[in-house]
């Protein structure tokens, strides 16, 4: 579906525009959608009701579920829903207000360094932090914001709400959803356009086995259906969750990072040209953190060393994956063993995985 | 921490609050915007783009 600027442009005119790159202001408690996002829309009424989010990314693409079409047909389609809901309106209890940059964690933050903007990930960060030091932490609070897959659910990429393939044996496939079937509510969110309002639906249900109502249509009807949903449904593979920065707030992890090889720097190396190779570019070795770091240096790392192997796994999809793998399935303080290649050597280093 | 830079659907980015436009106008405060919205009856459309 292939639309241009000037559509856009005409979709975009009956609304009140407003760029957000600076969280500061935002009221955090009453407006919130995936923080973890580098681009996000809400369609919004003034009095905060929110009729849609937009946004979301797969594990490999930032942009793998936007597109021009699919936001060009929201723009239109939600000015009948804000018709609608000027007809009946029904303000939402808003919560106390809370302007990001009040988070108890970015004011600690402002104190020692002067905060020059507030990005979008900064808001999980702080929460999180704030969350531990008041022990209301929970490890299951990581997986926000399920993508649908965690359903079986595939959406089209244009007509977002319209289901494009169902995974054998899924919660969606029990359910009796089928590819075609458009979703129009389910679970907290009335009316679905988009995947994100999948998405939003999904991160307001509860990580416990639960059971969510879906409505939807199929030849020219609409039906209802439910979704039960497993104990530790919304756990994602730490492929999935590769993309999150959020993952750097996580423990155990490594203590160093880097970028991945090229196919050319890998065969200097002698390494296979589809193995997973990085060359230590950082080793974390200061602030809070920097026990982790020192850790690796103390287990013999360098900068410049290339990881080609970590805990018995060399499979990794990405150097994303790679620290997700370890923050998402090891324990902190296990004996870990690492290989390197220094030149031509290759070295086996071990540690205690750093917390 | 390093962080990875990530690159969102450029078109996308570029269409939204980049529009040279002499339609739309961006908003950069949500607080009067939603005011404006109230006074005109309008939707509105809040885009969050993270420029890192």
């Amino acid at each position: 579906m292939g639309r241009s600027n000037q559509e856009l442009s005409a979709a975009a005119a009956p609304y009140v525009c407003v760029r957000v790159v600076d969280l500061r202001a935002i009221d955090i408690h009453n407006l919130r959608f995936d923080f973890d996002l580098t681009f996000a829309a809400v369609l919004m009424h003034s009095d905060g009701t929110v009729y849609h989010r937009y946004g979301g990314r797969g594990p490999d693409s930032a942009g793998s579920h936007l597109s021009m079409g699919s936001l060009v047909k929201l723009l239109e389609e939600t000015l009948a829903d804000h018709a609608a809901y000027d007809r009946a309106p029904a303000p939402p209890r808003a919560a106390e207000p809370q302007a990001a940059i009040d988070l108890p964690a970015l004011q600690r933050r402002n104190a020692n360094e002067k905060i020059e903007c507030v990005h979008c990930h900064m808001v999980n960060d702080a929460e999180y932090e704030d969350a531990v030091l008041g022990k209301r932490w929970k490890k299951d609070d990581l997986y926000n914001h399920p993508d649908p897959a965690r359903l079986g659910l595939t959406l089209d990429t244009d007509r977002q709400n319209v289901v494009k393939a169902v995974a054998p044996g899924s919660a969606a496939a029990a359910a009796g959803l089928r590819a075609g079937d458009e979703i129009a509510a389910v679970g907290e969110q009335a009316c679905v356009r988009t995947q994100s309002d999948v998405t939003w639906a999904l991160h307001r249900a509860p990580f416990q086995a639960t059971k969510l109502d879906l409505r939807y249509r199929r030849d020219g009807s609409e039906q209802a259906t439910t979704l039960a949903l497993p104990a530790d449904w919304k756990r994602c593979p730490p492929e999935e969750y590769a993309w999150r920065p959020f993952k750097w707030n996580l423990s155990p992890s490594s203590g160093f990072g880097g970028s991945e090889l090229g196919r050319d720097a890998k065969k200097k190396l002698g390494l296979d040209e589809n193995a997973f190779a990085f060359k230590v570019d950082y080793i974390v070795d200061w602030g809070k953190e920097a026990h982790r770091g020192n850790a690796a240096k103390t287990a013999g790392l360098r900068h410049g060393d290339v990881v080609v192997s970590f805990a018995g796994k060399s499979d990794f999809r990405s150097v994303g994956h790679f620290h997700a793998w370890v923050s998402l399935t090891r324990t902190a303080g296990e004996d870990t063993e690492f290989v390197v290649m220094r030149g031509k050597e290759r070295l086996v280093l071990r540690y205690k995985l750093p917390e | 921490m390093p962080r990875t830079r990530i690159v969102v659907l450029p078109f996308l980015l570029a269409a939204l609050p980049a529009q040279q436009s002499t339609e739309l106008t961006w908003h950069t405060d949500l607080g009067a915007a939603r005011k404006l919205a109230a006074e005109k009856k309008a939707p509105l459309l809040v885009v969050f783009r993270c420029e890192r």
